[in-house]
């Protein structure tokens, strides 16, 4: 049960996203990957492509306008 | 895991976000009340007269440049439809960032994003310039009252988006780093202190917004409607997180399409309401139509198109999304901003050197006249829609499950 941290702090769509599915291609089942992110628009697309994708996921607001999106796979 | 909290009563007034469709329906629904009440919504036009204005600050005659040809000496903010607009699409996503006490300083992280808004700023500013319009001005605005113009425009736009996914993968991405930064830990109190200050700035901006509004009706009937109209825009497109480069962006980049199908229900209903709107202007077999509206279909709008989706994916959004996320804070987006209008006036330049040449000829092309009919358009326009919102659905399926595949 690994965890990572992805930090997408600065980025703008759709590198997030991007950068999430390729992190979350080399992890193993039960893994959990913590992203970082300040863009309002990935902290709605992140989770959504999780949760279609059946990962569980959970969003914690860190600071104004700064979220960490942690998806287990 | 932790608990997931329930969200409390401000959060769901000022704070959640709300679904891509609930965006889609009140942006067609606030767009189609602009064209009622003063004209289509466009946002790039702005870009191109404020470069002209900002220049002309350092004491150059810009007025007397043939691009401009002396239009810039009657140029009036308030009584300029579209820069009202943008404006409140800032102004509107920032009362949105602040209420939700979501608003920061989004710094730039690496020098490749400045790269990317540079070069995506000049392409979206000289595409829309040679395109006649952009996402709003050239595709909502257009593709829902049946002009041809709009649906080579989504076509072209689609095609510049993919070579502009291809290179921000290749050469924009910024590195991936995996080191958790060092952020100050704030106290419960602190916390609270900093979102009261942000929920009642977006109080205050509020207030200003419609004293200004108020200020200005006498001399501009219109412009507080207007102004109302922009901000609620902004306000919508920050809380719904709405997007119009992502629905041509991302069914090739990450596989998602929910956007996309948001914004092919935001052109369904848009369709549907100015069928109601031409019928009563044409009639349904178009004897009262004098000449064929929409802008011309021709190899400047095909170029301008696909150079505007390049820059659209590469700077992080389009005129209204650059906007709406200038009010957000993005600094990537002041960049982006600065060079779309650079961009705008080599365009018109190129629209100079180009006149009456094969990049500009053709015609514009109304298909309720091509075919038979406001009806027939109607059915044949929705019915395209319906197989393309079907497409993206059965696309974003093959993609999860390819995914879920892969990974055993």
């Amino acid at each position: 049960m690994a965890e990572r941290y992805l930090d997408c702090l600065g980025e703008a769509c759709p590198v997030p996203l991007m950068k999430t599915q390729k992190e979350l291609e080399s992890m193993q089942k039960g893994d959990v990957l913590v992203v970082g992110i300040d863009h309002t628009c990935a902290m709605k697309n992140v989770p959504d492509w999780a949760r279609s994708q059946g990962y569980n996921v959970d969003i914690d607001e860190v600071g104004e306008g700064e979220w960490e999106v942690i998806i287990e796979k | 895991m932790e608990e997931q909290k329930n969200p409390t009563l401000y959060d769901r007034l000022l704070k959640t976000e709300w679904s891509y469709y609930t965006g889609a329906v009140m942006i067609t629904i606030l767009a189609l009340c602009l064209a009622l009440f003063s004209g289509t919504w466009g946002a790039s036009g702005p870009f191109f007269t404020w470069f002209g204005k900002f220049v002309g600050l350092f004491g150059i005659d810009t007025d007397s440049w043939a691009i401009y040809n002396g239009s810039l000496g009657g140029y009036k903010f308030f009584g300029n439809q579209a820069s009202m607009t943008d404006i409140g699409l800032l102004v509107g996503a920032l009362i949105s960032c602040l209420l939700a006490a979501q608003w920061k300083i989004r710094k730039i992280k690496h020098w490749k994003q400045v790269a990317a808004a540079v070069i995506g700023g000049l392409c979206m500013g000289f595409g829309a310039k040679i395109a006649g319009g952009c996402n709003i001005g050239g595709l909502f605005s257009s593709l829902p009252q049946f002009n041809l113009s709009g649906w080579v425009f989504l076509l072209f736009v689609f095609v510049g988006a993919t070579v502009g996914g291809r290179l921000l993968r290749t050469c924009f991405e910024p590195p991936v780093s995996n080191k958790r930064p060092n952020r100050k830990r704030l106290t419960a109190e602190q916390r609270k202190q900093r979102r009261m200050i942000q929920i009642a700035l977006g109080v205050v901006l509020t207030v200003v917004v419609l004293i200004v509004s108020f200020a200005v009706a006498p001399s501009y009937p219109k412009a507080p409607g207007i102004i109302f109209v922009g901000i609620g825009l902004g306000y919508v497109m920050q809380r719904s997180r709405f997007c119009f480069t992502a629905a041509y962006r991302d069914p090739g980049l990450t596989g998602e399409t929910k956007l996309t199908r948001a914004v092919i229900v935001a052109l369904g209903l848009s369709t549907i309401l100015y069928f109601g709107i031409h019928a009563s202007k044409y009639g349904l077999d178009l004897a009262s139509l004098e000449s064929t509206p929409g802008s011309a279909v021709n190899l400047s709008l095909v170029l301008g198109s696909f150079v505007f989706g390049i820059g659209a994916v590469l700077a992080g959004g389009c005129a209204s999304g650059t906007f709406v996320r200038m009010g957000e804070g993005y600094i990537q987006n002041y960049i982006a901003f600065v060079f779309f209008a650079c961009g705008a006036a080599l365009g018109e330049v190129f629209n100079l050197a180009t006149a009456g040449t094969f990049f500009k000829a053709g015609a514009p092309v109304y298909l309720p006249q091509a075919f038979g009919g406001l009806m027939p358009a109607l059915l044949v326009q929705l019915l395209v829609l319906l197989a393309l919102w079907v497409l993206a659905y059965w696309w974003e399926q093959r993609k999860i499950a390819q995914r879920n595949a892969q990974n055993g």
